[in-house]
């Protein structure tokens, strides 16, 4: 299936994203508000409404690996009531180091959201060419 | 532990709606399925705790590294 890019217009009203399930470490965090970073177009942050001291950053995986689009099984689509196709997106959860080489992206486990429903998960694709900590290759 | 000795085609029931079946049992392979209601997510246990760990780090990184990363991405779009 094909995934809808995120445009930064959309969320601007702060969407507030309800996990169907948490994300494995933090099982008391189900609503997150997906936020954009300040003067980037391709960063966001989901930040809990639970503990706002948590918050993950994300990027769109466009930016970073443009053929990346993983199928999304149908148990996955029905628990995130999606309706229509376009309205899923998936972020990437990038675990930022000290350095670029030392930042990983988490291509194993996307959060896909559904943009209509507000629903979204962390979904374990159970794919060995995909890494819970891929690294980015800064010349592509 | 609980340890309940099973045949293949034989379960056990955890609490009123997960069910866990032996498929198939082959050498030191066992093949298992698992009937689980969606709130309940089955993962492998390596995966997931590598999951859990990975998360865990990814959690609430300082402003330098994500300022960072933003640079480096406003340079690949350029």
């Amino acid at each position: 299936m094909s995934v809808a890019t995120l445009e930064p217009s959309q969320t601007t009203e702060l969407p507030v994203i309800d996990f169907v399930a948490p994300m494995p470490g933090f099982p008391d965090d189900k609503q997150f508000v997906l936020v954009q970073v300040q003067d980037s177009e391709v960063i966001f942050e989901l930040t809990s409404k639970d503990h706002p001291d948590l918050r993950f950053v994300v990027v769109p995986p466009v930016a970073l690996f443009p053929n990346y689009s993983p199928e999304i099984d149908d148990e996955t689509l029905k628990s995130l009531g999606v309706s229509d196709p376009n309205n899923v997106v998936m972020l990437l959860v990038v675990t930022a180091g000290d350095s670029i080489a030392n930042t990983t992206v988490n291509t194993a486990a996307p959060i896909v959201i559904d943009q209509s429903t507000k629903r979204g998960v962390q979904l374990v694709l159970n794919r060995s060419d995909l890494s819970v900590r891929e690294r980015l290759s800064p010349a592509k | 532990m609980l340890v309940l000795t099973r045949r293949p085609g034989e379960s056990v029931m955890v609490g009123d709606d997960v069910v866990i079946t032996v498929l198939d049992v082959r050498g030191d392979v066992v093949r298992i399925g698992i009937k689980a209601p969606r709130s309940v997510q089955v993962h492998r246990e390596e995966v997931y705790k590598e999951l859990q760990r990975v998360n865990r780090e990814s959690a609430s990184p300082d402003d330098t590294a994500v300022r960072a990363l933003s640079k480096l991405l406003r340079s690949e779009q350029e």
